[in-house]
């Protein structure tokens, strides 16, 4: 199933891009975390959750804490 | 519906003082400065006239219009002579009979006699003249001087000019001048041997003309006579419409005869254009009757298949078969649509509704994903909704223009004539671009700053101009603190003051000199009414909504919001491409910009459709590619648009659709993507449309079918059938209930109708309560969002940088006769200036790598290559290329990558590294 | 030590000037170059005086051979005694021309010595209001040919604020300008040329004070590219200007920054019209604009903008030098002051005569003119250069003034008189006219651009004897379309010498 690969390495690029690109002066995680609530499927942010468990160090940091404030 | 299409001589005059006066016995109060002509012609006081049309400015030429004025000598012409109060004016008296019978018997004695034969019989301004000052005889010798053998150019391949039936009136001169622009056009010799002629002496095809008809629309004679009218014969009857190119959103007359359509002609009540048209709109509209043209559904089983004609019903039901079969086997989510920005509103609308209320999804997302998606998320996060700000007049009062990333000129030409005629009186202009775009150096137009900076530092320059004006105290206090969040504003300030955002700081990234930003940011700044326009080399870069939000900073930093002259203006694509994005087709939102968690917004739709729609967004275009590649997803209905032509990295696009079970495209043409389809739904060119498209200044423009659908079908009824098969009925009578249940359901649009639309012509949303006929100006008083909000918008690089295996950075753009994936204008004689996609190349580049002029190359990124021949050019600089995209056969997105916009995944087109290495051929 | 004087005006410098003054100078004497002094049948005139400012006697129709041979004494048969007492001078009231022959056209220091700046150095003690107040008193009206009030144009321009020029910024500086129109192109007339060639610092003097008192800080002189003498003579006055403190920032040591510089022409007559002249200026093809907008509201560059002729402004430092009321108490009617009238064509003694308005055209062409050079009897008088009237003999006790010409049918124009003897053929002339105006004629207005052609072949079909009746009626037709239908005046006015030819000398069309 390269599909899949694929697709997850297209979610690790686009959520370390978010992180790399929100304002500064807020809380990067928070932001993250809101911009991924607002613009991602559900599917994909359950997938985020999956990617962040199995092979976190794909993920920024921020990325990995904003998954945590994922509801 | 009014049509007022009667010339009035001269343009109208904006005055506080009225003056009043008589004519003809007749009293009127006009504005202080109209010309008597005008005035007259208010009065129905009708005053021969061949020089003056009220498109131009007065040029008392033909001297046909000549009145007396009592208490005064001789007799002036109308049309220069301003009325003033108390003036008495008659305009019928035998002295001035005689006269104009003299003026016309001379104009008679130069021009052939062949009205019958002639192709502007019945539609001539001689001949009606001449009839109106009663001329019966011609005393002068036949034998005298005159140009009656003089030659016609047939060059261009839309009009023709004939110089024997020039009356030297210089109308065509002056409207290439005042109205195009371009000063392709002028008067050679003088006296009797005064001609008109191209600037350069050349035949029209290899002057600077650029078609834009204006000429042609100015002529009184038929010197400058459209071809097709010279073969299908003069008009009998006209529809009002709008043009289905650009996002400037021309208003049309489509002129027929019989069913059969002579030409388009600019209307002069347009909002958008008032009366001025480009080579595309005015001319380029032959593909609608293409023999590409596919008028029948057509299904297969599989892409392997022969394409299979069948009727409207099986098409449709074999459509939601498939559609409803993916949905059982892989869930409600593994299909959706996309809605294209050349449909109508009410196209588009059914098509997101369609998505979200029968297939249960919010799968639904627009071609602005790849255009203008992140002035959508900008706008909306510092203004508080997605639109520009301003109406295309507005740069009528505009002291400092500020171009980033857009070339009206080619790309949106009626608004670059409009912006040209500002700069020529004087606005100042910055651009900044990484190419000398035409406005940078055209006639009687030159960039006070041109900032050529290196792809992909848009940011770092908009960042770098904002320091400036806050280290250099030029902040408008008084607005920031009135209308924006000030909080917010002492961040970015604080934040905007540091000094890696100085222009000396970020001078090697941008490669622009600090000194030029600095003076850049000092006219924006202080010159007065500050406004700007941008295009997509503002938002096809991975920063494309940062630098949204970072011009909305600096308009906001500097008081340039909320007034005529000021605003941030989206220069939009295609011609609906602000409508496709008010309409719901963004998977995060429903119509009028409203997110699918508002609880109170969705209720509102649950309660109008009759269904329970999803609280979370659906997935973007390149999501759903992705997931189709995972096998995830597997159905999608394509409306007007050729995703695997005009979306990045194409091999990804192929595979994606390749893995689906069912890809429906509604199309004109058997597209790109169509290679992939399982089901062909015609569509209906704007010609056959009723509806509406909204422009990019929010206006909301009517199109009216000139002829019938030649499939039989109008789209939406298409969309509407097939949600219907698919068990969601969504029954409207005619696309007016559309919009009633558009207006009925999105505050913006409240107020609109085709009742309205008929009645006034245009309005700009908001069209509500507040606001009856419309918008002109947004946010005058507060903004949407209340409170304008600064956001901080660090540079950052994007990933896409020059290596020593792709040390060039390509960056593309549109020309002028052709339009995107040029399925149109490829079809029109437009080839006749652009038959190919060229790969401009600084000379320094070309000669390391043994390039020459014209030479082919092959230019190859790190997804693809692709072959086209170069040119050199000294408007890019060294270390980028830049190409068009508007030829399939030079597949530009072939070497585009999967970068994109970080808030909005629209892709990073402006910016690839490549490489350029000489080639044997086309290659193909 | 005895001083020699030559003329280097271009009508002296073509009868030969320039090789009298090489044959003084390498005999070593002392010779300055001066303008002429207007009595052109007398070219070159060369002028002695013991000492530079002493009183001059001089010889006319001189030559190398005169100097060589060291012939130019009081016994020369051309020996003219002092000049100044000659009658033709004698006579006149010269005003304008004052320094004109006088001085070295070319020197501040001879200029002031004779008068100069004493305009300006008034104007600029008075408010630029009263400059104004005394240039309407003055009564001077403009001697392009319209003849309008100069005070009232210069008024409409001060009421005016200035402006960024067309199409720079708002925020770009502001101006006013101040153009004179020296594109002398009507036939028969020279005298702004040698004005400029004698004595320019009063045109810059003039300028600068119709500038100080519009508030205009940059003047612009429209040169026909046929003057090339003149050309040289304006750049040298205007660079010597600079340096003597009375053009540049700080004109006179005062706050009042004003410039000029000379531009040429491209030998174009329409170009004389002064809208047609401001899009030269600008660049443009010399093509007449629609007034209004008046220039004086929207001129040179779109912004307010003085245009006027250079004897109108060359009046303009004596009128402030020695009163306006002394210049208003010249002249008769509404014209006031006085006019240089210009001699030519068929006459024995042609040349400048600067009289009051007032004077007959008999005096002008009998008593100053002598008469024909062909000494047969005069046939007619074409006065106000090629497009004013021809005035046959029995009329030429008209006083020369704007009323009583424009009374009997005729007009002033720029002053110029050109002399027929009877040997011409007047429908000839009437052809000319036409032809002139098919030739010079912009092509904008349609009268001008196709009825002047057709005025040349309907003059043609007539003297062919071609239908007469019908073809003059056509004519006469013509010529009302032209006049009352034409843009300018150029073509408005070609019906003047047509329709006089016609109506005076009929017997020359059949």
């Amino acid at each position: 199933m390269s599909g899949v690969v694929e697709q997850d390495a297209r979610l690790v690029v686009m959520a370390n891009q978010i992180a790399n690109n929100v304002p500064v002066g807020g809380e990067v995680p928070q932001q993250v975390a809101d911009h991924i609530g607002k613009f991602w499927t559900g599917a994909m942010r359950a997938d985020l959750k999956r990617i962040a468990e199995h092979s976190s160090d794909q993920l920024r940091q921020e990325v990995v804490a904003a998954v945590a404030l994922l509801a | 519906m009014t049509v007022y299409e009667r010339d009035l001589g001269t343009p109208a005059v904006s005055a506080e003082t009225q003056v009043s006066l008589t004519i003809d016995g007749m009293p009127i109060t006009v504005p202080e400065g109209t010309s008597i002509m005008r005035a007259a012609a208010l009065v129905n006081a009708a005053i021969p006239k061949l020089c003056a049309t009220d498109s131009l400015e007065a040029f008392g030429s033909c001297r046909l219009c000549l009145v007396e004025i009592e208490g005064r000598p001789g007799t002036p012409a109308s049309c220069t002579t301003p009325c003033q109060e108390g003036m008495t004016v008659n305009t019928q008296t035998p002295r001035l009979d005689k006269l104009r019978k003299g003026v016309m018997e001379l104009y008679i004695s130069d021009h052939p006699l062949d009205c019958l034969t002639c192709s502007a019989n019945g539609d001539c301004e001689l001949q009606d003249m001449a009839g109106a000052v009663g001329l019966r005889e011609v005393r002068y010798s036949d034998e005298g001087e005159n140009h009656l053998s003089a030659g016609k150019d047939e060059s261009n391949p839309y009009f023709t000019f004939d110089a024997s039936k020039c009356i030297v009136c210089s109308r065509c001169v002056r409207a290439c001048s005042e109205v195009q622009g371009t000063f392709a056009l002028t008067i050679a010799g003088r006296g009797f041997g005064s001609e008109v002629s191209t600037a350069k002496g050349t035949d029209f095809l290899a002057s600077d003309c650029v078609s834009c008809g204006a000429c042609v629309q100015a002529c009184p004679t038929a010197t400058l006579q459209e071809k097709s009218v010279i073969d299908r014969g003069v008009p009998s009857r006209k529809v009002k419409t709008t043009c289905a190119y650009c996002g400037v959103g021309c208003s049309f007359t489509a002129e027929l005869r019989g069913d059969e359509l002579v030409r388009m002609v600019p209307d002069k009540q347009g909002g958008a254009n008032a009366g001025h048209s480009c080579v595309k709109g005015r001319f380029a509209w032959g593909y609608a009757n293409h023999e590409d043209r596919i008028t029948e559904p057509m299904i297969r089983d599989s892409i392997d298949d022969e394409w299979r004609v069948v009727g409207w019903e099986e098409a449709i039901q074999f459509a939601a078969d498939r559609l409803k079969k993916i949905q059982a086997d892989h869930g409600i989510d593994a299909i959706g649509g996309i809605t294209s920005s050349r449909c109508t509103n009410e196209e588009v609308y059914v098509v997101q509704k369609m998505v979200r209320a029968a297939f249960g999804t919010n799968n639904v997302d627009t071609c602005a994903r790849v255009c203008h998606s992140p002035t959508g998320y900008g706008l909306k996060q510092t203004f508080g909704t997605s639109a520009g700000t301003q109406d295309f007049a507005s740069v009528q009062d505009a002291d400092a223009i500020l171009v980033i990333g857009a070339n009206p000129t080619d790309a949106h030409p009626v608004f670059g004539s409009r912006m040209k005629r500002r700069l020529r009186e004087g606005a100042e202009l910055i651009v900044i671009d990484p190419r000398a775009i035409d406005l940078v150096r055209s006639p009687h137009i030159g960039a006070q700053h041109h900032l050529q900076l290196r792809p992909g530092t848009n940011v770092a320059v908009v960042n770098a101009m904002a320091h400036v004006v806050v280290t250099e105290g030029w902040v408008a206090e008084e607005f920031v603190n009135e209308r924006c969040d000030v909080e917010s504003f002492k961040a970015w300030e604080r934040f905007i003051a540091l000094p890696e955002n100085s222009p000396e700081a970020l001078e090697e990234t941008t490669g622009v000199p600090a000194a030029a930003v600095r003076e850049a940011a000092e006219t924006y700044a202080k010159a007065g009414n500050g406004a700007i326009y941008y295009g997509l080399g503002v938002t096809e870069h991975s920063q494309g909504s940062t630098m949204v939000m970072a011009m909305a900073n600096l308009a906001m930093a500097t008081g340039n919001i909320g007034r005529p002259g000021v605003g941030v203006n989206p220069l939009r694509g295609q011609n609906n491409v602000q409508g496709s994005c008010d309409m719901g087709s963004f998977p995060h939102e429903f119509a009028g910009y409203r997110h699918v968690s508002d609880d109170s917004a969705r209720a509102l739709f649950d309660s109008a459709w009759g269904v329970s729609l999803r609280g979370e967004p659906g997935m973007r275009i390149p999501n759903m590619l992705d997931a189709a590649v995972a096998g995830k997803f597997r159905g999608l209905y394509v409306q007007g648009e050729d995703i695997a032509q005009s979306d990045p990295n194409i091999h990804h696009v192929e595979a994606a659709l390749k893995a689906m079970d069912c890809v429906i495209v509604q199309d004109l043409f058997l597209n790109e993507t169509a290679r992939f389809a399982h089901i062909f739904l015609p569509g209906t060119s704007f010609l056959e449309k009723d509806g509406t498209f909204t422009n990019a200044e929010r206006r909301i423009n009517r199109v009216r079918p000139v002829v019938p659908p030649l499939s039989g079908m109008s789209e939406w009824g298409v969309t509407c059938a097939i949600s219907e098969a698919m068990g969601y009925p969504m029954p409207y009578a005619d696309a007016a209930e559309i919009m009633d249940e558009i207006a009925a359901l999105t505050p913006t649009f409240a107020g609109v109708s085709f009742a309205l639309l008929d009645e006034v012509g245009s309005v700009q949303w908001p069209c509500n309560g507040e606001a009856p006929m419309g918008t002109p100006v947004m946010h005058e008083q507060r903004f949407v969002r209340g409170e304008g909000q600064f956001v901080t918008t660090p540079y950052v690089p994007t990933d896409e940088r020059s290596t020593r295996r792709y040390p060039l950075l390509l960056t593309t753009g549109r020309i002028l006769s052709q339009y995107n994936v040029g399925a149109q204008t490829r079809r029109t004689e437009n080839t006749v200036w652009h038959a190919e996609d060229i790969l401009d190349i600084h000379a320094a580049d070309a000669e390391a790598r043994g390039v020459a002029d014209g030479d082919w190359i092959e230019i190859s990124s790190r997804v693809g290559s692709t072959r086209m021949r170069a040119r050199l050019s000294d408007e890019i600089p060294a270390g980028v290329v830049y190409t068009t995209f508007h030829h399939p056969v030079s597949g530009t997105n072939v070497i585009t990558t999967d970068n994109s916009d970080w808030a909005t995944n629209c892709p990073e087109y402006k910016v690839t590294a490549v490489e350029v290495r000489p080639s044997m051929g086309a290659g193909l | 030590m005895t001083v020699w004087f030559v003329p280097r005006d271009a009508a002296a410098k073509s009868m030969g000037a320039d090789g009298i003054a090489s044959a003084l100078l390498a005999r070593g004497e002392e010779v300055i170059r001066t303008g002429s002094r207007g009595m052109l049948w007398l070219e070159p005139l060369v002028e002695c005086a013991s000492e530079r400012n002493g009183s001059r006697v001089g010889w006319s129709n001189v030559t190398v051979a005169d100097v060589n041979e060291d012939r130019l004494d009081t016994d020369h048969p051309a020996y003219l005694g002092e000049v100044d007492l000659l009658t033709y001078l004698s006579r006149q009231q010269r005003w304008i021309y004052e320094r004109v022959g006088i001085i070295d056209p070319l020197d501040p220091q001879d200029f002031q010595h004779h008068g100069g700046l004493a305009g300006l150095k008034a104007a600029m003690a008075m408010a630029p209001a009263d400059v104004l107040e005394a240039v309407k008193t003055s009564g001077l009206r403009g001697r392009g040919g319209a003849g309008f009030p100069a005070g009232i144009k210069w008024q409409t321009v001060a009421d005016q604020e200035p402006q960024p020029l067309r199409g720079q910024p708002s925020r770009a500086t502001r101006h006013k300008f101040i153009c004179v129109n020296a594109d002398e192109g009507d036939s028969g007339t020279f005298a702004d040329r040698m004005l400029m060639e004698g004595d320019p610092f009063s045109l810059l003097e003039g300028m600068a004070i119709a500038a100080y008192a519009v508030g205009a800080d940059r003047g612009m002189i429209y040169l026909r590219s046929e003057y090339p003498e003149a050309w040289d003579i304006l750049c040298g006055a205007i660079e010597a200007a600079r340096s003597e403190g009375w053009l540049g920032e700080s004109v006179l040591g005062s706050n009042f920054a004003f410039d000029v510089e000379v531009r040429l022409g491209a030998g174009s007559y329409v170009c004389g019209e002064e809208t047609a002249m401001l899009e030269s200026l600008e660049g443009r093809r010399g093509m007449v604009r629609a007034k209004p907008p008046l220039p004086a509201i929207k001129g040179l560059f779109g912004v307010p903008t003085v245009i006027n002729n250079v004897l109108t402004i060359a009046s303009v430092p004596g009128i402030l030098a020695r009163g306006a009321e002394a210049y208003a108490a010249l002249g008769c009617e509404r014209s006031r002051g006085t006019q240089v009238f210009q001699l030519a064509g068929n006459i024995a003694q042609g040349g400048i005569v600067e009289m009051a308005f007032g004077v007959s055209a008999r005096e002008l062409v009998e008593d100053f003119g002598g008469g024909t050079l062909s000494g047969r009897p005069v046939k007619a008088v074409q006065i106000g250069g090629p497009l004013g009237a021809y005035i046959p003999p029995d009329q030429l006790d008209v006083p020369m003034a704007y009323e009583a010409l424009a009374d009997a049918g005729a007009m002033l124009g720029h002053g110029g008189l050109v002399v027929f003897d009877d040997s011409a053929d007047m429908a000839e002339q009437a052809r000319f006219a036409m032809e002139c105006c098919a030739e010079e004629s912009c092509g904008k207005c349609t009268p001008c651009r196709i009825g002047a052609v057709r005025g040349v072949e309907v003059i043609d079909r007539l003297r062919q004897g071609d239908n007469i009746e019908t073809q003059t009626l056509l004519l006469r037709d013509l010529c009302d379309v032209m006049k009352q239908g034409s843009l300018c005046a150029m073509g408005g006015l070609t019906p003047n010498p047509v329709l006089s030819a016609l109506d005076h000398f009929a017997e020359d069309f059949r």
